[in-house]
């Protein structure tokens, strides 16, 4: 899995990174954390008033206050994050996903600063940044794209006549988009105006650019990306592919790898494309080149994430990679320290949010009374809260990732099904018996995943009744009606593990 | 000690009666019986039905009572709490609320503006995503209570419609 791509300059001398600030919160700050206390690295943590004493900023070496909860005000705040790192004397800067990961401005910040952005050069990540600019480039560079306008004035009059010559359906994206945001599908032309106006306003909210153009929506694909790596010798490999087929409001929630549906000559020629589009713009570190996979079988470029992606954790279960690590290392200027990389068994990922799928997956905000963190043989639970965490409305819904393995798909499926039962949270409502319910769909067993795969399987889903909830509506009563005794002062709260009750085979429920 | 209430575990009513000790509860749901008995200590409930004890985790915060049963966590929410959102309800409200805690984007509509069913009324954001409240039918504006740029709480009165 290695093409060298040959560079004209070599890349200056960079120093060996010695202390590392985390431009960010939650699961992500406390994993990258974790990778700089395996390398013996210091590590600075960055929290807004929000977020003061939750896990990232209590697991850190050391952890700075940035401003009030807004993200704007803190995560968002340049001039804050460089002083932070100023005064911890930092010399590096992880930004996570989100917030400032994709931001070139930040990354070129962050150099002047005299310090080492561990990420991509900020040309490239301007380059993929703007979507439009980006699909010209791929072009160039021999990587099939989606047939799509350049960027329009949001005028919906302009958008008919686009769509009029793509054909229905499209979808309105950001030209400085990601994630999901800022973007809409429009299968009729009278919601056309409604749609053109509310992507371009999200657009700007999440990004600060209202930019939005048009593409040509395929239906039902598969979404499958490209894990890239580079270093700044030449070097650039891919690690195969991650299927993230299952996504509610363009946003994943299921992730895999390998991907079910791509065989040994796709991967040559999907992961081939990957390699020659993180080529064409210079990258550095790690990356993801994601397309969507045709039912015909012809892959299309959907846009680069200049960053390390969410789902990330099931390409280090198939490589034995620690991607933090290998992050770090090559933004102190080391070489690749992997050579052929070959992919071994298979990896789940579930996003635990804070959110309700029986209403519209509408954001959830609460306490976090009692948690119960799953465990065992191949489960990874990479998450952000822990008793006590207040999930607010400032920050996005992801609470944790879990991740399993096994030596087949269904050995890693099963296996996430057990982990997803010890998952427990009293005091926020999440999406983990819509998550166990998407593992035991016939549909997903079978691998036959696609993006509309919740919206055709999970229509209108509400969590089954059971016989237990005649119990839990009596306690409740009982719990309203009179307040519970407590021994001597506050009791503690109990592990959540006593209340799982005995394994029903196949079933979460 | 006696109870009647209806409660709503996540989002599906129940009518709960009961009578009695925690030691030794005679209780119906939706008029079914159901005898059980009970342990408290804080938050770790003990229950024992039909002979079988099951433990439970039980805490109350002022949005709800969380019950940990089975290795499932159920949101548990007296009948008449508005703040329940009407999720199971069915029935149509003039009162119209936010469904989630976040800001107002945008007011679309104006006092006295006629709606149909679907037309977007508020447009709210929440955690970086955006959500549209529509009119559930026809009807006409009757109060709008909010403007926009305004901090909400989930089940907040957003305006007041009045149906035709």
């Amino acid at each position: 899995m290695r093409d060298s791509t040959p560079r004209a300059t070599p890349a200056p001398p960079v120093p060996p990174v010695r202390k590392v600030l985390i431009a960010n919160r939650g699961e992500i700050a406390v994993r990258v954390i974790r990778t700089c206390r395996a390398m013996g690295l210091p590590s600075v943590a960055v929290y807004s008033e929000a977020d003061a004493g939750e896990p990232h900023a209590r697991l850190a070496d050391q952890a700075i206050a940035i401003g009030p909860a807004p993200a704007r005000e803190s995560y968002l705040a340049v001039e804050k994050l460089l002083a932070a790192a100023a005064a911890s004397g930092a010399d590096a800067v992880h930004p996570g996903y989100g917030f400032l990961a994709e931001n070139a401005r930040f990354a070129a910040a962050v150099q002047d600063a005299g310090l080492t952005f561990i990420g991509p050069p900020p040309s490239a990540i301007a380059a993929m940044g703007d979507k439009v600019a980006a699909r010209a480039l791929m072009e160039r560079a021999g990587v099939p794209v989606v047939p799509a306008t350049s960027v329009l004035a949001p005028d919906p009059a302009l958008f008919a006549a686009a769509a009029a010559e793509l054909g229905f359906p499209v979808v309105i994206k950001a030209a400085a988009g990601g994630g999901g945001k800022g973007m809409r599908i429009v299968r009729r032309a009278d919601e056309l105006a409604e749609a053109v106006a509310g992507a371009a306003r999200e657009a700007a909210a999440a990004f600060g650019d209202g930019r939005i153009y048009l593409e040509r929506y395929l239906e039902r694909p598969r979404h499958v990306e490209v894990q890239v790596f580079a270093d700044t010798h030449g070097t650039v490999v891919h690690l195969g592919e991650r299927e993230c087929s299952i996504q509610r409001r363009h946003q994943k929630i299921v992730e895999e790898s390998p991907s079910p549906a791509v065989g040994p000559e796709l991967r040559a020629a999907m992961t081939a494309a990957g390699v020659r589009a993180a080529a064409a713009v210079g990258y550095v570190g790690a990356g993801t080149v994601e397309f969507l996979l045709d039912p015909d079988g012809r892959f299309y470029f959907l846009e680069m994430n200049t960053r390390l992606q969410v789902e990330h954790p099931v390409t280090e279960w198939v490589t034995g990679l620690d991607l933090v690590r290998e992050q770090i290392l090559v933004a102190g200027g080391a070489p690749l320290s992997f050579g052929a990389v070959a992919v071994r068994g298979h990896a789940i990922e579930c996003r635990l949010y804070s959110e309700d799928p029986a209403r519209g997956f509408l954001p959830a905000t609460g306490t976090v009374h009692v948690l119960g963190e799953p465990s065992g043989a191949w489960v990874r639970f990479d998450s952000g809260i822990a008793a006590g965490s207040r999930v607010g409305v400032d920050y996005d819904p992801l609470l944790a990732k879990l991740s399993t393995y096994g030596a087949t798909r269904e050995e890693a499926r099963t296996r996430m099904l057990a982990a997803l039962r010890e998952t427990i949270v009293l005091g926020v409502v999440t999406n983990r018996d819509y998550l166990a319910a998407v593992l035991e769909h016939p549909a997903f067993i079978a691998g036959a995943t696609h993006t509309e795969f919740l919206a055709e399987h999970f229509a209108g889903w509400t969590a089954p009744a059971g016989p237990e909830h005649g119990i839990a509506a009596v306690l409740a009563a009982l719990a309203l009606v009179r307040p519970t005794p407590r021994r001597g002062g506050a009791a503690p709260l109990p592990s959540p593990w006593e209340s799982l009750g005995a394994w029903r085979p196949g079933t979460v429920r | 000690m006696s109870i009647r209430k209806t409660i709503l575990v996540d989002g599906l009513p129940h009518l709960v009666e009961a009578h009695g000790r925690d030691a030794a509860l005679a209780a119906r749901v939706d008029d079914a019986p159901l005898a059980l008995a009970l342990v408290r200590d804080g938050a770790a409930w003990r229950v024992t039905v039909d002979g079988r004890t099951i433990a439970a985790t039980v805490v109350r915060d002022r949005d709800a009572v969380w019950v940990a049963l089975g290795g499932v966590v159920h949101r548990c929410v007296a009948g008449d709490d508005t703040r329940s959102g009407g999720a199971a309800s069915g029935v149509r409200s003039p009162r119209v609320t936010a469904p989630m805690p976040g800001k107002v984007l945008a007011v679309r509509v104006e006092v006295g503006q006629r709606v149909a069913a679907g037309d977007p009324l508020v447009v709210l954001e929440a955690m970086k995503m955006e959500t549209i409240v529509s009119a559930e039918g026809a009807a006409s504006v009757k109060e709008v209570s909010v403007v926009a740029g305004a901090a909400i709480e989930s089940g907040q009165v957003l305006l007041v419609l009045e149906f035709t």
